[in-house]
C-alpha cells in the first residue's frame, strides 16, 4: 500500500513516515501545497495523508482539486485544525477521515488501515484471501494449514496488494507503483524477483503469471 | 435634570407663561385707557347737552328744560347723574341722584376737572365737573357715570382672554411633547440595535438617528470597528499561536514512543503532553470566545445537517441511524462554530458509544435545548449524579468511558448553560442535555 504524505513539517512528517514504514506502507513525502496537488493527482496511491496548512496553496484547496478532477483516492486530513466546524468543511470537500494535531501515530495508523479496508470494500479489520490470512500487525502470512511466514516489508506490501484486489489482473507497472515509494529502484525484474520469494511462501499457483498483462492472484 | 423632554417642555412653559401674561396685562391696560377715555368722551357730550338745557329764568333764578334731559338721569341710581350747581347759590340735580349728593367744587367757566368718586350703592363714579358761562348765567356742571359695569366687562375679558391663553400654553406643550417624543423613537431603533450589537448578533448600526445624534452614532460605529480589528487581531495572534504550539507537540508525543525510558516515565510524559494540548484547545476557544465575538449565527436546519452528514461519513463502517428532531430555520442568536463544536464533540460520543442508534433533539424557547441519546451501554447510575455536581471536568471523572465532555462543559460554561447527564429512557444509552440561555431580545 502505498501512502502520500502531505506536511509541511519536515521533522514530523520524517517521524511519522518512518513509523507507518514499519507498518507496512510505502510512504512519499511531499512538503507543499502545489507539489502535492501534482503528486496525487497520479492515482498511484492508495491513500493520503493530507495536512492542511501548507505552503504554496492550502490543503483544502488541493483537496477540492483532486475531488473536481474526479480522483477517488481515501484521503484523511492531519491538521492542527481541528475544531469540528473546520472537520465539517473539510469533510464536505471530500476528506473521508479527519485527525486532530498532536496525535498518535498509533492512531493515524489505525485510522488509515480502516481507510484503506474501507476503499477496498473490506468490513473487516482481518484481511483474509484464497485461504490465506493476513496478519498485518506482525507482516506475517497464515496458510490455510496454520503455518505462519513472516514477510519482509515489500513482500507484505506486494501481498496485501495482491490480496486486496484478488482475482484481478494486476500489471507490473501497477504493482510497483502502489508498492514502492517514488525514488525507488523501479526495475521490474526486482518485482519478478519478490513474486517468486512470495510463491516460495504461498505456494507457486496462488500468484498466476499472465504472460505480457501481468499478475493475478487467485482468490478462491 | 436628567429628561430632556422634561426640560424642553419646563423651557417652552416658562417662556410662554411670560409672554402670555405680558400679552394678558398690556391688553387690559389697553382696553381700560381705551374704554375710560370712550366713557370721557360720553361724559363731555352728555354735559355739553345738559349745559344747553339751563335756560335763563326770567326771575332771575336758573332752571333746566326738563324735557330735554336724557331719561337715563331720572331714572333712580341708574349709574348717570348730574349736578348743575348755580352761582346764586341753588343745585339742581338729576333725579336719579335720589338722595345723594356729589361733592365737587364751584369751578370757574372753561375749567375742567376729571376725578373719581364712590358714588351711590357703592358706585365707583367717572367724575367730569366744568366751569360754564351760558349768557349771564355762570355755573358748575358735574356729570358722573358708574363705571361698574365696564370693570366689570374689562374682567370678564381678563379671566376668558387668561383662559383662552392656558389652553394655548397647554396645547403647545402637548404639540411640543408629540414632536419630541417622534424624534426620540427614532433612537429607540437605535436603541434596539445597540442591543443586538451587545448581544452580538449585529457588527454595527445600521440607523444613524436624527441629525442631532448622527455624530455619536457615527462615533459608535468607528469604535465598534476598532474593538472588532482589535479582538480579530488578538485572537489570530492567539490562535497563530496555539496553532504553532499544535506541531511541536505533534513531534514531541512522537519523540516520546522512541525513547528508551521504563513504561511509567512514558506514561506520564504522554500524559503531560496530552494535558498540554488539551490546555491549548481550551486557550484556543476561550481566545475565540473573548468579547462576546460577533460571529455567525447558528441556524439549526442549515448546520445539523451538516454535523450529521459529516457524522455519517466518519461512522460509515457502522451502521448507525442518527435521527434527527425538527429542526428550526431561524437564527438562533449563539455562535455557530461554538455550537457546532458543542454538537459536533455531543454526536461523536454518542456514534462512538451507540449499538445502532443515535437521537437528536433541539428545541428553541427562552434557551436553547439540545438532547443526544445513544442507545450505548451508559453511564451507571451511581456515578451520573455525581458526575455534573461536583463541577468536576467530565473527562477526568469519567475517564473510563471515554467521554469527551471537557470541550463540551467548557463551552456551556462560557455561555451560562446547564450540562446534565441521564439514562436514556427509550434508548437506554447516554442522554446529554444542554440547556443554553439566549441573549435576551430588546425590551
Amino acid at each position: 500500500m502505498r501512502l502520500l504524505l502531505i506536511e509541511d513539517d519536515v521533522e514530523l512528517a520524517e517521524g511519522t513516515a518512518a513509523y507507518l514504514r514499519r507498518n507496512g506502507f510505502a510512504v512519499d513525502l511531499c512538503h507543499d501545497g502545489i507539489e502535492a496537488e501534482f503528486l496525487g493527482s497520479e492515482d498511484c496511491y492508495d491513500g493520503i495523508v493530507l495536512d492542511l496548512g501548507l505552503p504554496g496553496k492550502s490543503g483544502l484547496d488541493v483537496l477540492q482539486a483532486w475531488r473536481e478532477a474526479g480522483l477517488e483516492t481515501p484521503v484523511l486530513i492531519l491538521t492542527a485544525r481541528d475544531s469540528w466546524s473546520e472537520r465539517v468543511t473539510g469533510l464536505r470537500a471530500g476528506a473521508d477521515d479527519y485527525l486532530g494535531k498532536p496525535f498518535h501515530v498509533e492512531e493515524l495508523d489505525a485510522r488509515l488501515q480502516a481507510l484503506l479496508r474501507r476503499s477496498t470494500g473490506r468490513a473487516t479489520a482481518e484481511l483474509t484471501a484464497g485461504g490465506l490470512r493476513l496478519d498485518e500487525e506482525r507482516q506475517r502470512v497464515v496458510l490455510p494449514d496454520g503455518t505462519g511466514h513472516a514477510l519482509t516489508g515489500t513482500e507484505f506490501r506486494l501481498l496485501r496488494y495482491l490480496m486486496t484486489h484478488p482475482d484481478k489482473v494486476l500489471s507490473k507497472w501497477r504493482l510497483t507503483e502502489h508498492v514502492y515509494e517514488e525514488d525507488h529502484d523501479r526495475d521490474s525484474n526486482v518485482l519478478e524477483v519478490y513474486v517468486r520469494r512470495l510463491r516460495d511462501k504461498i505456494g507457486r499457483d496462488r500468484i498466476e503469471t499472465r504472460r505480457g498483462q501481468g499478475y493475478l492472484f487467485r482468490g478462491s | 435634570m436628567q429628561s430632556l423632554e422634561r426640560r424642553l417642555g419646563i423651557g417652552l412653559a416658562v417662556i410662554l407663561g411670560i409672554a402670555f401674561s405680558l400679552i394678558l396685562l398690556a391688553s387690559v391696560a389697553a382696553i381700560r385707557s381705551l374704554s375710560e377715555a370712550y366713557a370721557v368722551t360720553r361724559l363731555e357730550h352728555d354735559a355739553e347737552a345738559l349745559a344747553g338745557t339751563v335756560a335763563p329764568s326770567p326771575r332771575g333764578s336758573a332752571r333746566m328744560r326738563e324735557g330735554r334731559i336724557s331719561p337715563i338721569y331720572r331714572q333712580p341710581l341708574s349709574g348717570h347723574y348730574f349736578t348743575v350747581r348755580f352761582d346764586s347759590g341753588t343745585d339742581l340735580r338729576s333725579r336719579s341722584l335720589w338722595d345723594e349728593v356729589l361733592e365737587f367744587d364751584t369751578l370757574a367757566p372753561g375749567e375742567i376737572v376729571l376725578s373719581r368718586q364712590r358714588g351711590p350703592g357703592d358706585q365707583e363714579l367717572l367724575v367730569r365737573t366744568a366751569g360754564y358761562q351760558r349768557g349771564e348765567q355762570r355755573f358748575t356742571l358735574v356729570v358722573a357715570e358708574d363705571l361698574a359695569p365696564l370693570a366689570r366687562q374689562i374682567r370678564q375679558f381678563q379671566w376668558s382672554a387668561a383662559l383662552l391663553l392656558l389652553t394655548a400654553l397647554v396645547g403647545a406643550l402637548l404639540v411640543q411633547r408629540v414632536v419630541l417624543r417622534r424624534a426620540f423613537g427614532s433612537l429607540d431603533t437605535l436603541r434596539s440595535e445597540i442591543h443586538e450589537v451587545s448581544a452580538g448578533t449585529r457588527e454595527h448600526l445600521e440607523t444613524l438617528g436624527p441629525r442631532e445624534v448622527r455624530p455619536l452614532t457615527s462615533e459608535i460605529n468607528r469604535l465598534l470597528l476598532q474593538l472588532q480589528q482589535r479582538l480579530r487581531r488578538s485572537r489570530e495572534s492567539l490562535a497563530n499561536l496555539a496553532h504553532a504550539l499544535k506541531a511541536p507537540l505533534a513531534r514531541l508525543l512522537q519523540d516520546v514512543d522512541t525513547l528508551a525510558i521504563d513504561s511509567q516515565t512514558h506514561t506520564r510524559l504522554q500524559r503531560d503532553l496530552r494535558q498540554i494540548s488539551v490546555l491549548v484547545d481550551h486557550e484556543l476557544r476561550r481566545g475565540r470566545l473573548a468579547g462576546n465575538s460577533v460571529g455567525q449565527y447558528f441556524v439549526p436546519a442549515r448546520d445539523i445537517p451538516e454535523l450529521v452528514a459529516a457524522m455519517q461519513q466518519l461512522y460509515r463502517d457502522r451502521a448507525l441511524q442518527i435521527q434527527v428532531g425538527t429542526l428550526a430555520s431561524t437564527a438562533v442568536a449563539i455562535d455557530r462554530q461554538d455550537l457546532v463544536e458543542l454538537l459536533g464533540n455531543l454526536l461523536d460520543n454518542a456514534c462512538k458509544h451507540a449499538r445502532t442508534r443515535v437521537q437528536l433533539d433541539v428545541d428553541v424557547d427562552t434557551a436553547l435545548q439540545l438532547r443526544v441519546a445513544d442507545d450505548g451501554p451508559g453511564i451507571p447510575a451511581s456515578e451520573l449524579d455525581s458526575l455534573p455536581a461536583r463541577g468536576k471536568r467530565l473527562d477526568e471523572r469519567a475517564g473510563g468511558h471515554g467521554l469527551g465532555l471537557s470541550i463540551v462543559q467548557d463551552i456551556v460554561n462560557d455561555h451560562r448553560g446547564a450540562l446534565r447527564l441521564a439514562r436514556c429512557d427509550v434508548l437506554g444509552g447516554l442522554a446529554v442535555e444542554v440547556s443554553l440561555p439566549l441573549p435576551a431580545a430588546p425590551d
